[in-house]
């Protein structure tokens, strides 16, 4: 019966709190605005590709090559221009392409290097070729836009901290939380009804951005991206459940704040050094299965929510 | 006038109420623990081994043997990898990034042409650009305290009816959390120096412009602040971004210019402090624009810095409103149509391969979202979506219009568009109008479309809204086919006054063409 | 020393349109004397008082504080009022005694952790001066308040509700603060909706209702005007007529 009860309080807290949530307009701007920036981001860049496509650039051909090969790169949209010394103008970057039909001196990154390079060699009689255009492949694209679902995790993992500290932090001051701690449950449901409402409202939104990805440019093993991305923000919502102790927003918000902030961007930038694939938030640039970092962000949420059931009822 | 001891007094203020005691020391301390190591210690990559990944390529195609035997080389047989080879009549054709080790390989001996390589000089910033990040990084909670907590505090109004200026509270809460962020980054900085990993020098300068236009920009955000929580996730959710992208954008110039990148307000002081470029005149160009910008967010928080904000509630329904109709048509003009322009720039393959169904799923998610939160902001959720409980008569004429429905799809209506890419987006747009697919996603969409163009629409905008929505995001491109759909799905709902009908019509409407 | 000549305030909400908060009310209130402002909620007290704090500039009609123009010059007008709002908030960390001297700094008191003991002794919450706010009791909270406020020897002081969650005892102390405040020469305008409060502190009091004033006068003279005996009657009288 007793556990009924605190099954029923912990369904009915979290859903309260998780709509609390929702109706701030600042939250729900928040949720959606990375997806939003990154993929208007995305479409800009894909506006400026179209229209600000460079236009073939300059070639320094040494006197006495054979105008067949100057021919060819002109009919590849290339200008050619006579210089006595192609490579010394390349190395000054007075051109970034040069070629005595021999050599080929190009400067690394140059966007038109392989069709150059392919012409000379076509010329040459050469067994092979490179051949690179502005093309991205769909597998390609797909790990681009696992990278980027990662670093919108980021994102979502500083939300889980605001969403666990803050909000334990603004009850305690408006005196919702004493009218929680007061109800005849055990004082763990209340702390892990509000672990549950921010992961609940974050991983949604995550798996929303991560869809949003999915149509632009594909993500690589999204149910993996998802499944770490939604570790790392519930265990960010429990670092801030359990950090913020007695603090309330007039005992102080920032210190607190800062530990957290502290403990999170320290487990990413670990995960990012090291291999830690089971680990939440540092699991975020690992890979691998995201069920293991699940499992071990439920039982953080639950180690939180004890711990903050503990310090809450110290005041 | 501003009076500087009225500044200095409410910096005093703000510090003390928020550093004091146990908790308040935590601040301090973790700007420290945080800089210090980045400034004294080596290179964590002359104490970690770097990963043998780094230097992996994976292959895919017709891989010469002699490339699979190279260290750190690895086959993809399904393909995707990052270096596609393909024989094309005779001639080996290689597609990706080349290793100088891999073009040695296919080079051979005897190789007719020669490639010489000129490093192409990439200035990337220094690790005391991380000073400058991680203290704006920390501070971001103490910004927010400083005006939403003190609204909360119901102590922002004392200080509003005191005899300071709103020009002197903000100069002091800027110089009190401003101030902590320099000197912490200055600190780190003469501990790099003495510690011989950075040199003395002109990127001293913008360097604390970065906690500086930090805690200027984060001042103005959370001007109109009610609480500390709704301020803290309004920073952390823009000035992350700015910060990011500004450095990202200047860096980028800056390989044009040094003093284009230096113009950058932020993005310029950010990268100018990793002593990126050389000379006086970039970081001292940096610092200028960056104190311009931290000028411009003080004033704007100076004038609109009030004790309970007032919004206008006309400009508030107009702006949601229009809010509202440009997500739901971004969530399907950006998912399902955007692709398309891949090709347009250039990657043909991106744009054929990816597939519309990805679209399709994540325009019906976002709209899903939409009604749970606008059932979660209602006082009754219920009612917000039309939910009510639906009369028979009502579930009959669903079922009615649904095969209408069906019908009509078999009605050539006349095409609107012109020229390849039209037709493209029209395609696809018509895909997302009434996908032929089963499965989960397809009746993800049949839900969500009801949900919001017959709940939420239906609810806030009335029978009009709804039906315009509907043709706007779902046939823009075929709007005589969806004005007939939505004013038939709209009416029904409306008449009903209930969304089970019109869901009852859509999901007949998909499932009988199956 | 404090004169509101025909002031007007509107608000525009969604659910009600354009509300007329503040509908030209007049009233003085001279040095040494206490002026109440009665009426129901939403009656536009908080308004009129947030005006005279300056905190919200009136659409119309003039606001003399100390010979000042209220709507010119409202840094100048500060420093010679203090307001104390309904809920007004402390540092929960900081004592009595560094909230109050912090405050004089900001205000721009000379020696101001002098005038902050001096004033702590004065409103009787010297004992427990190095106590942390967040530890008093609500009664001691609105003495640390009203020694803040007093901080800057103002001239004028605004109090909204200044009893509000108080005990008796409570009641009793910050009302005999407000009669000693009076006694010093400061003009004192003083809103509440309690009319015990009322009746045994103002020289002069104001009823308003729905923005407009509707009565002024002494005590007596309001209860001869509406032939009532008791304040309660009276107001009522005023307010539903």
């Amino acid at each position: 019966m007793r556990l009924y009860r605190a099954l029923r309080a912990l369904v009915v807290l979290t859903a309260s709190t998780a709509r609390r949530l929702l109706r701030e307009q600042l939250v729900v701007r928040s949720l959606i605005w990375p997806t939003l920036v990154a993929s208007l981001t995305l479409g800009l860049t894909l506006l400026v590709m179209i229209w600000l496509r460079p236009p073939w650039p300059e070639v320094a051909v040494a006197p006495g090559t054979d105008h067949v090969l100057v021919q060819a790169l002109e009919d590849e949209g290339f200008t050619t221009v006579e210089d006595p010394d192609p490579g010394g103008s390349v190395r000054s970057r007075r051109v970034e392409l040069g070629t005595d039909g021999r050599i080929v001196w190009i400067v690394d990154g140059h966007p038109h290097q392989s069709r150059f390079e392919s012409t000379v060699r076509a010329y040459r009689n050469a067994p092979w070729r490179p051949v690179r255009g502005l093309e991205v492949s769909i597998g390609e694209g797909a790990i681009y836009g696992r990278t980027v679902c990662r670093f919108l995790a980021l994102v979502f993992t500083l939300y889980g901290l605001v969403f666990g500290l803050g909000g334990v932090a603004r009850d305690r001051d408006d005196g919702t939380l004493e009218a929680e701690l007061a109800l005849p449950i055990p004082r763990v449901v209340v702390g892990l009804s509000r672990w549950l409402a921010s992961a609940l409202v974050l991983g949604p939104a995550y798996a929303l951005s991560i869809a949003v990805f999915g149509a632009l440019l594909t993500v690589a093993e999204p149910l993996d991206v998802l499944l770490h991305g939604a570790a790392s923000s519930a265990t960010a919502a429990a670092i801030g459940i359990a950090v913020v102790g007695t603090a309330g927003i007039k005992q102080g918000f920032a210190g607190p704040f800062a530990v957290g902030m502290t403990v999170a961007t320290g487990l990413a930038g670990a995960g990012a050094a090291l291999d830690l694939g089971w680990v939440p938030i540092a699991s975020l640039f690992a890979g691998g299965s995201g069920v293991p970092a699940m499992v071990l962000a439920g039982a953080v949420g639950v180690v939180a929510s004890l711990v903050f059931a503990l310090r809450a009822g110290r005041t | 006038m501003i009076r500087s001891e009225r500044v200095a007094a409410v910096a005093r203020l703000d510090l003390r109420t928020e550093l004091k005691g146990r908790q308040g020391f935590l601040l301090p301390a973790i700007l420290a623990g945080l800089l210090l190591p980045v400034a004294a210690l080596p290179d964590l990559g002359e104490l970690v081994a770097p990963r043998e990944q780094r230097q992996h390529i994976t292959v895919y195609g017709d891989v010469p043997h002699a490339v699979l035997a190279l260290p750190g080389v690895s086959v993809r047989p399904e393909g995707g990898g990052q270096v596609r080879f393909e024989y094309r009549d005779g001639i080996l054709y290689v597609e990706g990034p080349i290793r100088p080790d891999v073009r040695a390989v296919l080079d051979g001996p005897d190789s007719p042409v020669t490639r010489v390589s000129v490093p192409r000089v990439i200035s990337l910033p220094q690790r005391t650009m991380l000073l400058g990040l991680l203290s704006a990084s920390v501070l971001t909670g103490a910004v927010s305290a400083s005006i939403g907590g003190e609204r909360s505090r119901r102590t922002l109004v004392i200080l509003l009816s005191a005899a300071v200026a709103r020009a002197e509270i903000v100069g002091g809460k800027f110089a009190a959390w401003g101030g902590l962020g320099a000197l912490a980054t200055l600190v780190a900085a003469a501990t790099a120096i003495a510690a011989g990993h950075a040199p003395f020098g002109w990127w001293l300068v913008p360097l604390p412009c970065v906690p500086l236009v930090t805690v200027a920009l984060g001042l103005w955000l959370v001007r109109n602040a009610t609480d500390v929580v709704g301020g803290t996730t309004t920073t952390l959710r823009v000035l992350p971004v700015v910060l990011a992208l500004g450095a990202i954008v200047a860096w980028v110039l800056g390989s044009v210019h040094p003093l284009l990148g230096a113009a950058v307000p932020v993005g310029g002081a950010v990268v100018a402090a990793g002593q990126t470029w050389p000379g006086a005149w970039p970081p001292l160009v940096a610092a200028a624009s960056t104190l311009a910008l931290i000028a411009a967010c003080l004033w704007g928080t100076v004038r609109d810095l009030e004790e309970a904000p007032d919004r206008d509630p006309l400009e508030r329904t107009l702006f949601l409103a229009a809010g509202l109709g440009s997500l739901a048509a971004l969530l399907w003009w950006i998912p399902v149509a955007v692709p398309l322009l891949w090709g347009v720039a250039g990657n043909q393959r991106l744009s054929d391969d990816l597939p519309p169904e990805n679209g399709i799923l994540a325009g019906a998610l976002g709209l899903l979202a939409i009604c749970v939160v606008r059932a979660a902001r209602a006082t009754g959720p219920r009612d917000a979506l039309l939910l009510a409980r639906p009369s028979l008569d009502g579930i009959a004429s669903g079922l009615a219009i649904g095969v209408v429905l069906a019908a009509l799809q078999l009605v050539p209506f006349p095409p609107l568009t012109d020229g390849p890419l039209m037709a493209s987006f029209s395609e696809r747009l018509g895909a997302a109008f009434h996908p032929t697919w089963a499965g989960f996603a397809g009746w993800l969409v049949v839900v969500a479309d009801e949900l919001f163009f017959r709940g939420v629409l239906l609810r806030s905008l009335g029978p009009l809204g709804s039906i315009l929505g509907y043709v706007i995001v779902r046939a823009p491109l075929d709007p005589l086919r969806g004005l007939l759909v939505g004013t038939l799905l709209t009416g029904t709902a409306h008449r009903t006054r209930s969304v089970w009908p019109a869901l009852v019509a859509h999901a007949v409407w998909f499932a009988l063409p199956m | 020393m404090v004169e509101v000549v025909e002031l007007v305030k509107r608000f525009r909400t969604a659910s009600r349109g354009t509300v007329i908060a503040v509908d030209r009310v007049t009233f003085s209130v001279g040095a040494g004397e206490i002026y109440g402002l009665l009426g129901p909620n939403g009656a536009g007290k908080t308004t009129t008082l947030r005006m005279l704090a300056t905190l919200v500039a009136p659409d119309d009609g003039r606001i003399t504080v100390a010979g000042i123009d209220g709507r010119r010059h409202p840094l100048r007008v500060r420093e010679k009022l203090a307001y104390v709002p309904a809920e007004a908030g402390l540092p929960e960390r900081l004592t009595p005694r560094e909230a109050v001297t912090l405050f004089a700094a900001v205000q721009g008191v000379r020696a101001p952790a002098v005038a902050a003991d001096r004033l702590l002794e004065t409103i009787g919450a010297s004992s427990y001066a190095d106590a942390a706010c967040g530890d008093l009791s609500t009664g001691m909270k609105r003495r640390v308040v009203l020694a803040r406020a007093l901080v800057h020897s103002p001239s004028v002081l605004l109090l909204d509700e200044p009893t509000d969650g108080l005990d008796v005892p409570g009641r009793r102390d910050v009302l005999a603060l407000v009669r000693q405040q009076a006694q010093e020469g400061r003009a004192i305008v003083l809103s509440s909706h309690i009319m015990g409060e009322i009746e045994q502190v103002v020289d002069r009091l104001g009823v308003v209702a729905n923005g407009r004033l509707v009565a002024e006068g002494t005590v007596g003279e309001v209860l001869e005007r509406t032939s009532a005996s008791r304040l309660d009657d009276a107001f009522l009288r005023l307010v539903e007529s």
